[in-house]
């Protein structure tokens, strides 16, 4: 069986939605899904299919803060740092995880390992402090134990 | 097919002959409980189980509300159901034997049983002051059934307001009784939720939308997700008599991106109904037809403002629209549109199933029914708590919540999110009710202690405001980024004698000129903070 090409995935995946403008963010959801961000020839892909201009798809990825136009690291970590996490000793938590794992807020280690985040709110306030592990929410955080939450989760 | 009244009694006839036989036990699943091992526990429960040979079931359930007592286990079977709180992984087998018989448990310290009374030591549900001061209607379900099992709903009540009205209503009557209740929406606005049903059904044109707004994205909020994953068909079930009372056939399920456990719930559970009839043409043999389609966000506050809602169904940026036209007139595509939010439509079901004249014994005299608010923060009892509008803030966080954690003292309390207030101790016995002195928001209560900076969480709240506006109006994009500029030199400690009086010009205007209510309420917690903190 021969490899399929990215594109040819994208082109693929994109048949399950009908070709409405009303799709586009469902589409561009889909894209994301399988390749974890939005690269500029997959919003060329997208515009192609959904028929809406490149320019407005491109309005469009860009204002959804979930939408990533930026490969993240193979792990993703996402720490909370909105009111109730924060009063629960979120920016220590924060701050612990970017000196352990050696990466700042807001950027992608050099060798793409890890992408290292802060969120507004993850919506489980009643167990703050809370961090988001490759998509998983993990919480009542120790900041002392929050690397190991890391490591335990590695290949999961 | 017959008529709706022998179609429904053949789905609750196969729910009861479905009914499972053996005792059941019910983890506390929902987004909270997964985040403390939920999952683990139900794994180690299920592994338990089949050690000791035993033929009992273990089912994710969503949450009660006591999320502080994450991870709970309920035990189902011959009785009252009986809820073990504080389950972890290592000792979830452990635990087994008691739970089976509704014995204590040493490291279970908030272990009760659903009624009044106690038995073998297990006290009763008044004894939990988390429970005894709620008013338990839309939550009463939660945790206590099988959210992904459409036949326990049907057990539990569900769907029988439905076809009720299917079977002998009309959508004027419900308009009548939902108008006569005073049931406001509860999404922030608490707008007359007849007001718009009726508007809809009035408005020239077809299709007529339904949008459910289950775009929950003020932080510190989280109370429809507690709806969803826990009771999702009674989301749906309230759907369904709102589309059929607005004369809508068309639905859409917009999630938030975040709420990944309600989406899948959800998506469930619309599978269920379609299968069993609830969903599609002709709704239990009746002339009521209705589809819905789920869908999801990808974050962003402003989302949950309507109009930017249906912006972004129609495959655009989430931005708000100029209003008038109102959406019940010209919304999705054009259309009359209602657009309702999770906990509005949650509250239908046992309304239309119990009447208006029920729903006025609820509430103050002014406004009428229950209220959920998700607390957290520096409370020592995090948790979603449903109780009568006209509660205080004392109540929540005292009575129900237990206090400040820690035993330290209390700072101040915002309720309402970015968008709401920052309270101080002495205003806490103010009744919450919409058009009240502080605006409630959609309902969450973060406690804050002595050690909180109350000029760091302005500044969070009004970074997170500017962060989040759509950048459509001008008072908001630029009136929050320099509102977060003049907080931040006030925190560096550089500050012109001026600076204060500087910041509520800008906030008076951001409140008068901004587009959207979001804007508008922006500048809420900065100028509280200021008025009520003036020594920050």
């Amino acid at each position: 069986m021969t490899t399929e090409s990215q594109e040819d995935q994208i082109l693929r995946v994109l048949q399950i939605f009908p070709r409405e403008q009303t799709y586009l963010l469902p589409a561009l959801q889909k894209v994301q899904e399988e390749l974890s961000y939005l690269p500029l020839w997959a919003l060329d892909s997208v515009s192609e299919y959904i028929r809406v201009p490149k320019s407005e798809v491109y309005g469009v990825a860009t204002h959804y803060p979930e939408l990533r136009l930026r490969c993240p690291g193979r792990r993703l970590i996402r720490v909370c740092t909105g009111v109730s996490c924060r009063v629960k000793g979120s920016l220590e938590v924060l701050r612990t995880l970017a000196e352990d794992l050696k990466v700042r807020p807001g950027e992608t280690r050099a060798d793409g390992e890890v992408t290292l985040e802060e969120v507004g709110c993850c919506f489980v306030c009643s167990v703050a402090p809370v961090l988001e592990v490759d998509g998983v929410f993990k919480g009542r955080v120790q900041s002392l134990s929050a690397a190991s939450l890391v490591d335990d989760s590695k290949g999961a | 097919m017959g008529t709706s009244q022998e179609q429904w009694r053949l789905l609750r006839d196969r729910a009861q002959s479905q009914e499972p036989s053996g005792p059941r036990l019910l983890v506390g699943a929902g987004s909270c409980g997964q985040a403390v091992g939920a999952l683990e526990v139900a794994a180690e429960l299920r592994k338990g189980i089949e050690k000791l040979g035993l033929r009992v079931a273990v089912v994710e359930s969503g949450c009660t509300g006591m999320c502080y007592g994450a991870v709970q286990v309920t035990l189902l079977g011959d009785g009252v159901p009986a809820t073990y709180s504080s389950i972890t992984p290592s000792n979830a087998s452990a635990s087994l034997a008691a739970i089976l018989k509704k014995q204590t448990l040493s490291f279970s310290p908030e272990a009760f049983l659903w009624s009044s009374d106690s038995q073998n030591g297990l006290p009763g549900v008044n004894s939990i002051p988390f429970l005894a001061g709620q008013r338990r209607i839309l939550l009463e379900r939660c945790g206590l059934l099988d959210p992904e099992d459409i036949l326990d709903a049907v057990r539990h009540g569900a769907y029988g307001a439905l076809a009720g009205i299917l079977t002998e209503g009309n959508p004027s009557q419900v308009i009548a009784i939902v108008k006569e209740s005073g049931l406001v929406g509860r999404g922030g606005a608490y707008f007359p939720v007849a007001v718009k049903w009726e508007g809809c059904r009035a408005a020239p044109g077809e299709p007529k939308y339904l949008v459910v707004n289950a775009e929950e994205g003020e932080p510190g909020i989280f109370k429809d997700r507690h709806l969803m994953e826990g009771n999702p068909h009674g989301l749906l079930e309230g759907m369904l008599i709102a589309a059929y009372a607005a004369g809508s056939s068309r639905g859409f399920l917009f999630v938030n991106g975040e709420a990944k456990l309600s989406f899948q719930r959800l998506s469930r559970a619309v599978d269920q109904a379609r299968s069993v009839g609830l969903i599609g043409k002709r709704i239990l043999g009746s002339d009521f037809s209705f589809e819905v389609e789920l869908r999801q966000g990808s974050g962003g506050f402003v989302l949950g403002e309507e109009t930017a809602l249906l912006e972004s169904i129609e495959g655009r940026r989430a931005m708000p629209r100029v209003r008038p036209p109102f959406p019940v007139e010209s919304g999705l595509w054009g259309k009359p549109t209602v657009i309702n939010n999770v906990e509005t439509l949650s509250n239908v079901p046992a309304l239309i199933g119990q009447g208006a004249g029920w729903f006025q014994t609820l509430g103050t005299g002014k406004v009428h029914g229950t209220k959920l608010f998700g607390l957290s923060g520096n409370v020592a009892r995090p948790g979603v708590a449903e109780v009568e509008l006209g509660r205080t803030l004392r109540d929540l966080i005292f009575s129900l919540g237990g206090g400040v954690a820690g035993g330290a003292g209390l700072k101040a309390v915002l309720l309402g999110g970015p968008s709401g207030s920052l309270i101080p101790p002495q205003e806490l016995d103010l009744p919450l009710e919409p058009g009240g002195k502080f605006p409630l928001g959609s309902g969450g209560v973060v406690a804050l202690d002595d050690h909180c900076s109350i000029l760091d969480i302005a500044h969070t709240l009004i970074r997170f405001n500017a962060n989040e506006s759509c950048g459509k109006c001008t008072p908001c994009r630029e009136g929050t980024a320099r509102m977060a500029a003049m907080i931040a030199r006030l925190e560096q400690g550089r500050v012109p004698s001026t600076v204060s009086d500087e910041i509520e010009n800008l906030s008076e205007v951001v409140r008068l000129a901004s587009l959207c209510g979001l804007g508008q309420a922006a500048p809420y917690s900065v100028l509280s903070g200021l008025r009520y903190f003036p020594e920050t």
